[in-house]
């Protein structure tokens, strides 16, 4: 009875608005796929990121798309249908998103036909891999409580007062996001056909006013740096007139770094307004800019690894590891 | 929620905002491979699933399903009474010659019947718009009405206050104000000391959040008043030794004679427009020129203040006080100025053709 309660608080009202875009950087040959869905006791928000590495052959049934393409997709609808299916209050069954998500991935292979030849052999091949990193979100007692569940290197995030923080750790053998910049490591696990995987998950409460997003990596994967990314998001808040504007000024502003598809699906919560977004988040954004990115451009690599040693605690504060 | 443009709240279940009318972003969306899922759920079980439609590549989400508008209404729209109660068929039929009344009506419209209706409509449209206008501009005037009135009150009160407060603390210096003074006029009382000269307060002044701050900072007042006063451009220009800052400043005529506020004194040469930014207090002689353009009226006869204020604290500084009057019967526009700050004792008196 008392979880009713909770759950029937009204996540709508809680919530100021939505946020997401979805760009291709080769346009038609976009491997990225985002969902996000609200109702009055649950929020998804979710981005997927077909590998177009080890997931680029073809499969001539589903329109000569790539295996990056097709999981990415797959794994999208296969959340939503998930979703759909999860009800006001309860433990979301994880056990049956994996049987939907295997179920649309097998539909695809079958329907797909043959693939049409990975360059990529051995070891590192995968049929129709994708990442994912999705946040299910719903009230609780103190505050928002949000599930994630991620595999590969799609992240969520968490952007309040505080700065930014990233809540998963990519699946990379242990890099941390500015080791991740500038090695190029495989991922260790991603949802494929050929694999086995594994969907982390953790938990987590926003007891405050914060930006929940879920980015792929080719929204944080571009700067030198993790601080850039993080004004990046503020300096691009602060000076949008509103949400819709800043949605696309982000966009354009990621899209100008980055070399890969780039998605975000996110949610503002409990701010109130857009001005009071931008209004709790102002000093933050004073204070990365004058300890962080003020000088960056000048700075050596040693420079910006002592910069970033300073960063990372608060960055990592709320990091949850598989 | 909030729209995504205006930032207003939106309503529950509504598809467009009801202050800006755009439309309001779906709750639910994304790009995922949608028509595999349809075919999944379809009867027949072997049907390969259709390849991705292009709209599904699209990085936006899905836009907002239209409303469709229910069928216009026609004779042949309504239904046969072939399995219809009495009652009904007489309703039926009712309606069908009421339909086809209609009908005949619209057919006997001769263009010149439409194009009165049309007329009449648009001269009824503009009817209406008139009559919104006037409403609004009686409305605006009495709203300037009444303002007049608070002012008038509000330089009421600042006078009782002034004298009350200059008995009961008879040390204070001119323009240095004590801290804990309630009310808005109280803020400005040293200015109601020096010389005669009432400032409204900066409540009155800029209808801004913050009360203004009893901060008078130093300055200089050059002028100069050509010879012939009226028939050329008076131009002053302040010189503000406050501390760094940024800054926006006004010249804002205090005290006219119709008793109203008015910033038509704009300054005009400063190329950032209001701002102006003090990087230090060593480096703060800026100069601001008030001038007035074309002949000096009489409506232009009147004190002014130059008026910084800082836009970080939005506390406002008033550093100079001019005065333009009429000095008739020496047959010129004189003007005049006096340092407001505290202490300051650099006011200024010029005649004309004296320029400082």
């Amino acid at each position: 009875m008392a979880i009713e309660s909770a759950a029937g608080s009204g996540l709508i009202q809680k919530t100021d608005f939505l946020f997401s875009f979805c760009r291709e950087k080769q346009p038609g040959e976009g491997e990225d796929s985002i969902a996000y869905a609200l109702n009055e006791c649950r929020a998804m928000l979710a981005v997927f990121d077909g590998c177009g590495g080890s997931g680029a052959g073809r499969y001539p049934g589903l329109k000569g798309k790539t295996g990056a393409y097709l999981a990415a997709r797959a794994a999208c609808a296969a959340w939503m249908d998930w979703f759909e299916t999860l009800g006001p209050a309860g433990e979301p069954d994880q056990e049956l998103l994996r049987q939907r998500l295997m179920d649309y991935l097998r539909r695809c292979e079958e329907n797909g036909g043959e693939d049409s030849g990975s360059k990529l052999l051995g070891s590192m091949s995968r049929r129709l891999p994708t990442t994912a990193a999705v946040a299910l979100c719903s009230p609780g007692r103190s505050g928002i409580d949000v599930t994630l569940q991620w595999a590969g290197d799609s992240r969520i995030y968490l952007l309040d007062g505080e700065g930014l923080a990233q809540l998963t750790e990519d699946d990379l053998g242990g890099l941390d996001a500015m080791q991740n910049l500038s090695a190029d490591a495989p991922l260790t696990n991603a949802i494929s056909l050929s694999r086995d995987f594994s969907i982390h998950s953790a938990r987590l409460t926003m007891g405050r006013p914060g930006l929940l997003f879920a980015a792929t990596d080719g929204c944080y994967g571009y700067f030198s740096t993790p601080m850039e990314f993080e004004h990046l998001l503020l300096s691009t808040l602060q000076s949008a007139p509103n949400i819709r504007a800043w949605e696309q000024s982000l966009a354009d502003a990621i899209g100008k770094a980055a070399g890969d598809d780039y998605s975000i699906s996110g949610a503002a919560f409990s701010f109130g307004s857009f001005d009071n977004v931008k209004r709790q988040l102002a000093r933050r954004c004073d204070v990365v800019y004058r300890t962080y990115i003020y000088g960056l451009e000048s700075c050596s690599r040693e420079e910006k690894q002592q910069l970033w040693e300073h960063y990372k605690p608060h960055y990592e504060r709320l990091l949850c590891r598989p | 929620m909030f729209c995504k443009y205006c930032g207003k709240a939106i309503d529950e279940g509504t598809m467009r905002c009801r202050i800006c009318g755009r439309p309001v972003g779906p709750l639910e969306g994304g790009n995922g491979f949608w028509d595999l899922k349809e075919e999944r759920k379809a009867p027949a079980p072997a049907a390969a699933p259709a390849p991705a439609p292009a709209a599904e590549k699209q990085s936006a989400p899905a836009p907002d399903p239209v409303p469709v508008p229910p069928p216009p209404a026609s004779a042949e729209a309504i239904p046969t009474a072939a399995a219809a109660s009495p009652a009904d068929n007489k309703a039926i039929r009712e309606l069908r010659s009421q339909v086809k009344k209609l009908q005949e009506q619209v057919r006997e419209l001769t263009p010149q019947k439409r194009g009165a209706l049309i007329g009449g409509a648009i001269l009824l449209a503009l009817l209406a718009l008139a009559l919104g206008v006037f409403v609004l501009f009686q409305l605006r005037t009495l709203n300037g009405k009444v303002q007049e009135l608070e002012l008038q009150l509000a330089r009421n009160q600042a006078a009782i206050e002034a004298v009350g407060q200059a008995s009961a603390q008879p040390g204070q210096p001119a323009g240095t104000l004590p801290e804990e003074q309630s009310g808005t006029e109280s803020k400005w009382q040293g200015f109601d000391q020096l010389d005669g000269i009432r400032l409204f307060s900066r409540q009155d002044l800029f209808d801004g959040p913050n009360k203004g701050k009893d901060d008078p900072r130093g300055q200089s007042i050059k002028m100069g008043l050509p010879d012939n006063g009226y028939e050329e451009t008076p131009i002053f220009t302040a010189r503000y030794l406050g501390p760094a800052g940024t800054y926006r400043y006004y010249w804002v005529k205090v005290e006219a004679n119709d008793a109203t506020l008015e910033t038509y004194f704009t300054p005009l040469k400063e190329e950032d427009g209001y701002s102006f930014r003090v990087p230090d207090a060593s480096d703060s002689s800026k100069t601001f020129v008030l001038s007035i353009s074309g002949e000096v009226k009489q409506e232009h006869l009147g004190r002014y203040a130059f008026v910084a204020e800082d836009t970080q604290t939005q506390s406002a500084y008033v550093s100079a006080i001019v005065e333009l009057y009429d000095r008739s019967e020496q047959g010129a526009a004189v003007s005049r100025a006096e340092g407001s700050a505290a202490g300051d004792s650099r006011g200024q008196e010029s005649g004309a053709g004296n320029g400082n």
